[in-house]
């Protein structure tokens, strides 16, 4: 008996049995979204109209397709252009904006037969202008699946909590720096961010054109392999686009996990320590082993700063120039648009050299497979306040990354009073298959990933 | 898609693991007396204005200053960081050859 929670392959087999229809699917997840999914602000805009059509479309050709995705409804963080459908970019200053195109990810999981039930709330901008507090969005702050008075993360804030509270059968998302581990962390859902070219940006917003991915936010590895799959390849309209085929099923036998120094004393992060050696000890039981390694000390995290600033100005000048900018929720985000227009382009070529210097870090794959570290210390942070505040003792990404395009998949490891905590395999570029088995091995001997969260 | 203010990084780096990429220069720097902010001018704040169609009001003229700042300490950063004569940055200009008329990839003439 499937749910809201079943998983994709659950849903498929429903649909091909003719337990339930397409429309009838569409129509669970639209109840469910437009009442959870606002009550959370996890919505930007909800799309009925297409939606039953696609559904109608799906159930018609269920018979000649074994595409996993045929009918299963889905939502799309609001920065996938969308032909005929507002893609305000969650921006206030983007109210009116209204493409003629729909983005390649969109394109193609229609062609899949996914159906699209909403565009997913999200961060103004997705934070190009360095937003403080959770209201950046002009969806409102975006809640918790598992706590409302807990941020929702971001920037595809309404992707991992609609996600979470089963209001979608899967999400899209985007990151340029931890925009879809980051919510899927602090939501309990698992996301992948896949390496930087293997799904094509074309019809996405630009903030950053080097740091830019696309990526699935599902309620387990195994949909967001089925997604990576639908939407992945090269595009020519994406000059960065990878040619290289995915093989997210590609047998690797048992991996050589790189461990990274933890500051769970420092952060005081017990319940984070606790998980992530429970982690550990499902790996390792498994038959994996682990290895400590440490990232080449260079100052990823500056060089990233300044490409971001250096980019998203370029990528958006003419609206931080015009007299919409102050219609951006979060006051900081004004201000921090408007600073990057002064980032020297001495600045901007320094970051870019040193990114030739952090290539130094894919030194690490040659002791290890991947890497397993905690997305962050502790469990989500106040939906009230300044982040500035808030992220002290959270830790976070400080390493390469983002900057060398290297895939990641984020999923549950535990809890923290009642909300969860995540972690992150990073795999070497185009190796997404690391990521998808040891998440899938992980999710086969726990049940984190099952667990729900209490208003659903 | 970043998911926090870059004016933390500092903070956030500041609570990581030491073994977490913070650059052994920031690090040092850390260890050294705090050096006094860069300074921002009011001509500064003024040019950045000039480039808008609005002026910013007085919270966000402050929100801008301390931007503005921490552009200049990322400058003074790196330029302490030193990084080998020949790098170059990691994007490279292909130059595309016209391809002769009725000519397919990799025919030869």
């Amino acid at each position: 008996m499937i749910d809201c929670y079943s998983s994709i392959t659950e849903l498929s087999k429903a649909l091909r049995k003719k337990e339930i229809s397409s429309a009838e699917l569409t129509q669970m997840y639209i109840k469910r979204l437009s009442t959870l999914g606002k009550e959370y602000n996890s919505i930007a805009e909800m799309t009925e109209g297409i939606a039953y059509e696609q559904a109608a479309l799906a159930d018609h050709r269920m018979e000649d397709t074994k595409n996993p995705l045929n009918g299963i409804p889905y939502g799309a963080k609001d920065l996938y252009a969308t032909a005929g459908i507002p893609t305000r970019w969650g921006s206030p200053g983007h109210e009116d904006q209204v493409f003629d195109h729909d983005a390649t990810a969109i394109s193609k999981l229609r062609e899949a037969g996914a159906v699209l039930i909403a565009k997913l709330a999200m961060i103004e901008l997705a934070g190009g202008g360095n937003y403080d507090v959770a209201n950046a969005s002009i969806s409102g702050p975006g809640h918790c699946a598992w706590d409302k008075t807990l941020w929702a993360g971001g920037s595809s804030t309404g992707s991992g909590s609609a996600t979470a509270l089963g209001a979608v059968g899967f999400s899209l998302g985007s990151e340029t720096s931890g925009s879809i581990i980051c919510p899927s962390a602090f939501n309990g859902v698992t996301g992948l961010r896949p390496t930087y070219g293997r799904v094509s940006r074309y019809g996405c917003m630009a903030l950053c054109w080097t740091l830019d991915k696309l990526g699935p936010i599902c309620r387990s590895a195994e949909d967001c392999g089925l997604v990576l799959d639908a939407i992945s390849g090269y595009d020519e309209k994406d000059p960065s686009s990878l040619r290289e085929k995915l093989n997210i099923r590609r047998k690797s036998g048992k991996m050589k996990i790189g461990l990274l120094k933890e500051a769970f004393d420092k952060n005081k992060a017990t319940e984070c320590e606790k998980a992530y050696h429970n982690a550990l000890d499902v790996f390792r039981k498994l038959g994996h082993e682990t290895v400590d390694i440490a990232y080449p000390d260079l100052p990823y995290d500056m060089a990233t700063g300044i490409i971001v600033d250096a980019e998203g100005a370029s990528a958006h000048e003419h609206f931080v120039r015009s007299d919409r900018l102050d219609k951006l929720v979060d006051i900081n985000q004004v201000a921090g648009m408007a600073a990057a227009l002064q980032r020297p382009a001495v600045d901007y070529l320094w970051a870019m050299r040193m990114r030739t210097e952090a290539l130094k870090a894919n030194a690490i794959w040659d002791k290890c497979d991947c890497v397993f570290t905690p997305v962050f210390y502790h469990k989500s942070v106040p939906i009230e306040g300044s982040f500035a505040k808030s992220f002290d003792n959270m830790g976070g990404a400080s390493g390469p990354e983002n900057l060398l395009g290297w895939p990641a998949c984020a999923f549950p490891i535990g809890f923290e009073e009642g909300a969860p905590l995540g972690a992150n395999i990073i795999a070497p570029c185009t190796r997404e298959d690391i990521c998808y088995q040891l998440a899938l091995d992980f999710q086969r001997n726990s049940d984190f990933h099952t667990k729900r969260p209490v208003p659903a | 898609m970043q998911k926090i203010s870059r004016r933390d990084f500092g903070v956030r780096a500041a609570g990581v693991a030491a073994a977490l990429a913070v650059p052994s220069v920031l690090r040092a720097q850390a260890q050294t007396p705090a050096e006094p902010d860069p300074v921002v001018t009011d001509a500064e704040i003024d040019d950045v204005q000039k480039k808008l169609a609005k002026p910013l009001n007085e919270e966000a003229k402050k929100i801008l200053k301390a931007d503005l700042v921490s552009q200049k300490k990322d400058t003074a950063a790196r330029l302490k960081v030193k990084l080998p004569e020949q790098s170059e940055p990691c994007f490279i200009f292909v130059s595309t050859p016209k391809k002769p008329a009725g000519k397919e990839d990799g025919e030869m003439s």
